[in-house]
């Protein structure tokens, strides 16, 4: 969505356009009447943001000469006037809504996002084509149920097409549409964002959804029908099906292991039976997801990372691990494989780049899928930025790992940490910040939300999901530990690291299954 | 547009089924299987496959002799190669990348979304 804003005020348009573009917006920026009418005479905007009070053409005649000319985007005034024949002046000059400062920025972009979302600009919040489905109140693109992570420009493109399935777009509409006056890239940029796009969707499962049209530029395909969606449905589900007809193979892979598990318990671990037992695990890993039962895939790795090691240690664990796997084969809960895993690295000559990451590489966590420290450092800044703005709380969640399993500690932290960031976002509100922090460290930024209500929103829950989740996963053979350490802004620090180091300096111990309620640690 | 055709080597039968089964119902390819990498490699010449789903753990030959043995072949060598693992080593990587392979598929995979991986794999 393309905006412009006239206005004289430089630091409120400056705050704006940050927030704006934060949100996937595309904004044009000027503080002059008379350079606002050339702007929008150029080229096509959403939405125009004028305040009334502008230097060479005031706002009220910009906005009758707009609708004079047959502009049919939304128009919002600004002004420091609230009589309401200013208001009902404003309104007959054909602005679609008025706002009077002061106003928090918090509130001109909830009113810009209303009318953003007005029948005649829109059909509505969700845009749907296929299983694809784009939420423009949230930013947020699903694929069956797998969230996608675009870049702006890539999220502008699709929303694009999504709110014009009929139109060709050339690639200077879409420069028009999709890049501000100041970025004015080549139209090789415009096939390179196109080009990622459809990667992006296609590994998430969407069919082809944008066309070429010879000559003339790029279209919005006919919706798919129902069969493709249904084609993956189908493929899961037979292969959910032919769980039973394997279950003899699982079993003698898993006897292999018990093999193993029981000459460990006696000590003696011949090359014999370690090796089937290494074959059998490595098997098990790759197969057992494929019916559902990935934490079967993830025991059964844990399994064949132990079984490499040069010098096995004692058996405990392992008799421990197969003992789960075991019991997960005994009563599977079988379920569609989840579609937001990592499942496909190209290879290039010169450096292996996986293909299925989402948004921009450097920002995601490979372990995780979560963003990263430095993503979420920008992405908290912003947030408290905006919390100081419009006099909001935010809490800081920290979660910090303690495996106490000497002999597998990485790979159970790493578990753990896949298994958290699997969990989580299910108790998050949209607008939350959850980010692979540290190497053991989760950390949780809370809009709007100060300590007293950040414990009764998740720690009940979040004891029960670790409890559910890890406890019971790892059974109580397995000993781990998470601590908890909480800040509040601004009470405890007013940056993004003053916060942290709070956090950090009140942690608590929670035993992982212990059905023992957690304290806030404010 | 003629159907895909693909070939699948795999020495468990678990995979090489449920690879096939999603295949032909998502992509409605034509899909053969061979269970060793000598019987995958003889299959290819014949079968004429557009690309090679190659498991990379076998008994002998393993993938990665199977993968060399396709390149030296004149009837396979132009034919991608895409691995099945469930664990692959970047110091092994960079020898199936030298021997040709041109992706790899980490198990266990989503049956739904195999095919769309191929594709965009080999940009089909």
């Amino acid at each position: 969505m393309k905006i412009l804003l006239v206005d004289d005020d430089e630091i409120l348009v400056a705050q704006l356009t940050a927030d704006l573009t934060a949100q996937n917006y595309v904004v044009d920026t000027t503080t002059d009447g008379l350079l606002g009418w050339q702007y929008a005479a150029a080229t096509t905007y959403d939405l125009i943001v004028l305040d009334i009070n502008l230097p060479r053409l005031d706002g009220l005649s910009l906005c009758q000469r707009l609708r004079q000319t047959g502009y049919s985007g939304a128009i919002l005034l600004l002004t420091a006037q609230s009589s309401s024949t200013d208001k009902v002046m404003g309104l007959d000059a054909g602005a679609d809504d008025y706002l009077v400062k002061p106003y928090t920025p918090i509130e001109l972009i909830a009113r810009m996002r209303a009318l953003l979302r007005r029948p005649h600009l829109v059909d509505g919040p969700t845009l749907e084509w296929g299983s694809l489905q784009l939420n423009s109140n949230t930013g947020q693109v699903k694929v069956n149920d797998y969230s996608l992570s675009l870049s702006p420009k890539e999220y502008g493109l699709l929303e694009l097409f999504l709110r014009h399935p009929q139109r060709i777009f050339s690639n200077t509409m879409l420069l028009e549409r999709l890049w501000s006056l100041e970025e004015a890239p080549g139209e090789e940029t415009i096939r390179t964002h196109i080009k990622r796009l459809r990667r992006k969707l296609k590994q998430a499962g969407a069919d082809d959804m944008i066309e070429n049209v010879y000559g003339m530029g790029y279209r919005l395909k006919s919706q798919p029908s129902a069969i493709a969606v249904d084609q993956i449905t189908a493929a899961r589900t037979a292969a959910l099906d032919s769980f039973k007809r394997f279950m003899p193979l699982l079993n003698t892979r898993l006897d292999a292991l018990k093999q193993a598990a029981s000459a460990l318990e006696q000590g003696q671990l011949s090359p014999d039976v370690q090796k089937p037992a290494l074959a059998a695990a490595h098997k098990l890993a790759g197969s057992l997801g494929l019916f559902g039962l990935e934490a079967g895939s993830h025991l059964a790795y844990l399994l064949e990372e132990w079984l490499q090691r040069p010098h096995i240690p004692e058996g405990e664990t392992f008799c421990a691990l197969v003992e789960q796997l075991q019991q997960l084969l005994q009563a599977p809960q079988l379920a569609p494989p989840s579609s937001g895993d990592r499942t496909l690295e190209l290879i290039s000559q010169s450096a292996l780049a996986p293909l299925n990451q989402p948004a921009n590489l450097a920002d995601i966590n490979w372990l995780t899928g979560l963003v990263n420290r430095h993503r979420a450092t920008i992405e908290l800044e912003l947030l408290l930025k905006l919390a100081q703005r419009g006099g909001q709380p935010v809490s800081l969640l920290l979660l910090r790992l303690m495996p106490q399993a000497s002999d597998n500690h990485e790979i159970l932290n790493q578990y753990l940490l896949q298994t958290l960031s699997q969990k989580l976002p299910a108790i998050l509100y949209s607008g939350d910040v959850l980010a692979r922090w540290d190497h053991s460290e989760l950390l949780i930024g809370l809009w709007d939300t100060d300590l007293p209500q950040a414990q009764e929103r998740l720690w009940q829950t979040l004891r029960l999901l670790l409890a559910d989740s890890l406890g019971l996963a790892l059974g109580p053979q397995i000993q781990a530990e998470l601590q908890l350490g909480a800040a509040a802004f601004p009470a405890h620090g007013k940056t993004v690291q003053s916060l942290y180091q709070h956090t950090t300096s009140h942690l608590e111990a929670l035993p992982l299954g212990n059905p023992k309620s957690p304290h806030c640690p404010c | 547009m003629s159907a895909k055709r693909i070939l699948i080597i795999d020495d468990e039968a678990d995979v090489r089924e449920i690879a096939k089964v999603s295949l032909e119902i998502t992509k409605n390819w034509d899909v053969a299987t061979a269970a060793s990498g000598d019987e995958g490699v003889a299959l290819a010449t014949t079968y004429h496959p557009d690309a090679i789903l190659l498991d990379v753990i076998m008994p002998d030959p393993d993938g990665l002799t199977t993968l060399i043995k396709l390149s030296k072949n004149i009837d396979t060598c132009n034919i991608p190669v895409i691995l099945l693992t469930a664990t692959i080593k970047l110091a092994t990587q960079k020898a199936y990348a030298e021997a040709g392979a041109r992706a790899i598929v980490v198990k266990p995979f989503d049956p739904g979304l195999l095919g769309g991986q191929i594709e965009t794999a080999l940009e089909w």
